[in-house]
């Protein structure tokens, strides 16, 4: 409340002296006031010749002579550097300039913008232009600003608005200086054609001219558009003509220091009013004028460019002469503000210190209570489930989150347990554990299978945090939880859907095993028959002696036993069951494979060897899917050394260096399909004639899933290497 | 001549391989059993008569390709080819290239037992062939070019009298270079001595070849 008083008081206190200041200001302006009836000069920049601008301007000065009869208004035409010395000496009393020069004059010599050409172009007036930055259509080389590095070029001279400078901002942007980059820059001077022609003649490379030269050279029927390239080409709404350059302001038709401003004032009143098509407009190939623009992009580019006005250097006497009277003005200000602080302050400070502590007491009790309501918004909002029991477990707190996700008001479970959510789909281990954890102090976390008020079950991510009072007894517990019901389901449906998938891929890799299998399984049963029928004859002819024949009968039950191993395998492979995840033997796995394999190596006749790293830790991991990926990666090696002789699968497993159990399959085949790598694990993507493509893409969803990596790599000496890896399972070595 | 008939079985696999020795054995024949073509090359010669059973498909050379082998090195043992399921067309370009036989697994015992026996008096018989042209040749050996001429215009049916002409001798000294070349060729008739001359392929003009 106090400092809601103390400001008014400083602020009328700055008020008062900006006022002050303000009052004071007009008298540094210096006026000046002018005799009428005199001869009036205006300095035109005749960038096309002097003949040109005479006729172009005089019209004009004759229309200002009928609107201020007191005043004979002259035209004379400067080159850039005339003009500025007719500024510099008070020769002339306004200025018609383009926009750059203007800008320079302004800074130099005070000259002010009245008005801004209308200025006619192809039938229509503009009040903006740029440039354009040309090179002979045929300069294949020549396409960029950028390819102008080590070329000619030319334009009008180095203080040229149009001709040069608008230019050289886009070449500098793009990286190429004028100045040092190019192998030759020529100016040329007025008028601007002639750069026109000299580029399209090829003395030069390139070269720049004001927008719409291009247009009216190629109307006047003296050059052909298409024998040109626009560099850098820019398109700009409502203009035109080709140009490279950003759009600038047109001339403006600026006053001196000197001119009087009642005649300032006038001719800025006759030239805005004069019609589009009075007759000195259509001589000076005008549309009137308007209100002057805003030179700033022009003084944008001076900056950049570091030339015209900004190419002084600064120094602290060019600063304090620029500067001063702001100079004494800032420290007047801040002497002011110091002593008008210093007494405030003064003023304040009891009432401040009697207020202080009340204020502080106050605060520090609103900011508990916010504390508090955020807290307790935070909870009662929370998308998350929670529940606050006291130590024996009585629910005292439910939010609505909780109530929403059980069916269960918060009437209905104050007094009651956490045991009403209790499913009986978890072991009682996990509350026993529960239980002892949180009476412990420390805080439980896993996920829960519960049970609705409706009978329905849910997924709970729960932690259950035990608190404490000030005597570290734990007094209540807090339990909060997702419903990561919907989670659980995606999950267990995805896993549905790549276990069906896998299990078709396994089903399609027996049919292709269909041979393989036939005469595997005919090797035992052709070798029963062969002892059977051996033993009959001997039996027959009298020759048998007991333990031939007793061999023989062991030699039957041994085949036969072989050929249910390899239904039994075979079986077992193509069973369509549920994952399971548990703790596997990785060599086991991979013997049963590689047996299934060899069905197809012995029919490709392609040896193949198993490596196996023996006491290797256990995976977790489900065996079929595992032993699907070993047939799937060693088919594929098979595949790539069918027709080849002396092809040889190795099968290795060890431990890695990071200590996973790895499966490695190399083959002696031709290596990587060429660019294949990337792809190898896609879908679909295959190189042999027969086949889905499907294997190894499965394989790697099936060691992704199971927390592993697959990859493929090429061999050294050719061939091929597949790997993967698995986590070892946390826990009891395999009996 | 008489030398016991040998069973060569070549198979990788262990199982049929020893329950086909034991199959054979039990009817009587001696089984020599090798695990690769490689393996029998080795140690095989074909002094008995005999016949290889080769399994088609094989690690290593394969059935196939023993079979050039054997018959790059002059070796006509008759072949039976056991072929598995689906081997037709194996078993095809094995009859093409000469097997005798070629038998699918699993495959009745008295027909592979009966093929054996076959391909067992098949080579015998090739080897007595040889043999007795190699005998006949020994005995046109003896023979002067006189006697070969006037013995190989006798088997051409030509009278003594027109041979006495053709080779413008006195029918006398045809009759008895005809008698000391049929001495010599131990005939004791015209017709045994066209038996001769075309078992031991004879052929008038040219010297004895050599088989």
């Amino acid at each position: 409340m106090t400092t809601a008083r103390r400001w008014p008081r400083t602020t009328g206190l700055i008020a008062g002296v900006l006022w002050l200041l303000t009052a004071w200001m007009p008298a540094l302006a210096a006026p000046a006031d002018a005799t009428s009836d005199r001869d009036v000069i205006i300095g035109v920049l005749a960038f096309r010749g002097e003949e040109n601008a005479l006729s172009r301007w005089t019209p004009t000065a004759a229309y200002l002579s009928t609107r201020i009869p007191e005043c004979r208004f002259e035209v004379r035409p400067y080159t850039l550097r005339g003009l500025r010395n007719a500024v510099a000496s008070g020769e002339v009393d306004f200025v018609l300039t383009n926009p750059g020069d203007y800008v320079e004059l302004e800074a130099a010599y005070g000259i002010t913008r009245l008005v801004t050409l209308r200025n006619l172009r192809a039938g229509h007036p503009y009040t903006v232009f740029g440039a354009v930055i040309i090179t002979r259509a045929d300069r294949r080389d020549i396409r960029t600003l950028s390819d102008l590095q080590g070329k000619s070029f030319m334009a009008v001279s180095r203080s040229a608005f149009g001709g040069f400078q608008l230019a050289w901002r886009e070449m500098k942007e793009a990286g190429v200086d004028p100045f040092s980059d190019l192998s030759r820059l020529v100016f040329a001077g007025f008028p601007q054609d002639d750069i026109v022609f000299a580029v399209r003649d090829g003395q030069v490379d390139a070269g720049t001219v004001r927008t719409d030269i291009l247009e009216r050279l190629a109307k006047e029927g003296k050059i052909r558009l298409s024998d040109f390239r626009v560099l850098n080409a820019q398109t700009t709404l409502g203009f035109p003509f080709r140009h490279s350059t950003r759009l600038y302001p047109e001339w403006p038709f600026a006053r001196t220091e000197h001119t009087p401003d009642r005649l300032a004032q006038r001719v800025a009143v006759a030239l805005l009013t004069m019609p589009e098509d009075h007759p000195a407009a259509v001589a000076g190939r005008y549309a009137g004028w308007t209100v002057p623009l805003d030179y700033h992009r022009v003084h944008e580019l001076f900056q950049e460019l570091g030339i015209g006005p900004y190419h002084h250097e600064l120094t602290l006497a060019l600063l304090w002469s620029t500067y001063w009277h702001w100079l004494v003005v800032g420290t007047l200000l801040m002497l002011t503000m110091a002593a008008v602080t210093a007494h405030v302050l003064k003023l304040n400070r009891k009432l401040d210190q009697t207020n202080r502590s009340l204020e502080e007491e106050f605060r520090e009790r609103r900011r508990a209570e916010a504390q508090m309501r955020k807290l307790s918004t935070a909870l009662e909002q929370s998308a998350d489930l929670v529940m606050i029991t006291d130590r024996q477990g009585v629910i005292e707190y439910v939010n609505p989150a909780f109530e929403l996700t059980t069916g269960y008001s918060r009437v209905e479970c104050i007094g009651q347990k956490p045991s009403i959510l209790k499913s009986g789909q978890l072991p009682e281990e996990t509350y026993r554990h529960m239980w002892s954890t949180i009476l412990d102090g420390g805080v439980f976390t896993d996920v829960f299978i519960n049970r609705r008020k409706d009978g329905s079950l849910y997924y709970e991510e729960k932690s259950v945090t035990p608190l404490k009072n000030e005597q570290q007894e734990v007094t209540y517990f807090v339990s909060t939880g997702k419903d990561i019901t919907d989670r659980v389901r995606t999950e267990e449906r995805a896993r549905e859907h790549e276990a069906q998938i896998a299990h078709a891929s396994r089903v399609s890799t027996a049919g292709e095993l269909a041979t393989a299998l036939a005469h595997e399984l005919n090797q035992p049963l052709a070798a029963i028959v062969n002892y059977a029928k051996g033993g009959i004859r001997r039996l027959r002819s009298g020759a048998s002696q007991p333990d031939q024949l007793q061999s023989a009968l062991d030699a039957i039950a041994q085949q036969g036993e072989r050929s249910g191993e390899i239904i039994r395998r075979l079986r077992r492979f193509l069973s369509k069951r549920d994952l399971k995840y548990v703790t596997t033997d990785i060599n086991r796995v991979v013997r049963e494979a590689v047996q299934l394999a060899s069905l197809d190596a012995r029919q490709k006749r392609v040896r193949l060897e198993t490596h196996l790293a023996p006491g290797l830790p256990p995976v977790t991991g489900d065996s079929i899917q595992l032993e699907q990926v070993v047939v799937n990666l060693v088919r594929n090696s098979i595949d790539a050394l069918t027709g080849k002789t002396d092809g040889l699968v190795t099968v290795t497993t060890r431990l890695s260096a990071s200590g996973e159990v790895e499966v490695c399959v190399d083959d002696t085949g031709p290596g990587l399909p060429p660019g294949g790598v990337d792809h190898l694990f896609d879908a679909f993507f295959t190189t042999k004639a027969e086949g889905m493509g499907m294997g190894l893409s499965i394989s790697r969803s099936i060691i992704t899933a199971h927390g592993g990596r697959l990859t493929a790599s090429a061999r050294q000496n050719g061939g091929a290497h597949f790997s993967f890896t698995l986590p070892t399972a946390p826990g009891e070595k395999i009996a | 001549m008489t030398a016991e008939a040998h069973i060569y079985i070549v198979d990788d696999d262990s199982a049929v391989r020893e329950s086909l020795r034991w199959l054979l054995e039990s009817a009587g024949h001696a089984v020599e059993a090798f695990d690769s073509a490689r393996d029998f090359l080795r140690s095989y010669s074909d002094d008995s008569p005999g016949c290889l059973l080769l399994d088609v498909r094989m690690p290593g050379m394969s059935g196939l390709e023993l079979q050039e082998t054997l018959k790059d090195r002059g070796v006509d043992t008759p072949i039976i080819i056991i072929t598995g399921h689906g081997d037709v067309p194996m078993a095809v370009q094995a009859m093409k290239a000469g097997a005798v036989e070629f038998i699918e697994k699993p495959f009745n015992d008295q027909v592979l037992l009966d093929r054996i026996q076959q391909c067992v008096e098949l080579d015998r018989r090739r080897r007595q062939d040889t043999a007795a042209r190699s005998d006949i040749t020994d005995r046109s050996a003896r023979l002067t070019p006189r006697e070969r001429e006037v013995l190989d215009a006798v088997v051409a049916g030509k009278p003594n009298k027109i041979i006495a002409d053709e080779l413008n001798i006195s029918i006398k000294t045809v009759e008895i270079h005809r008698a000391r070349g049929m001495t010599k060729m131990e005939a004791g008739s015209l017709a045994e001595l066209v038996t001769l001359w075309i078992q031991g392929g004879l052929k008038s003009g040219e010297p004895p070849v050599s088989p």
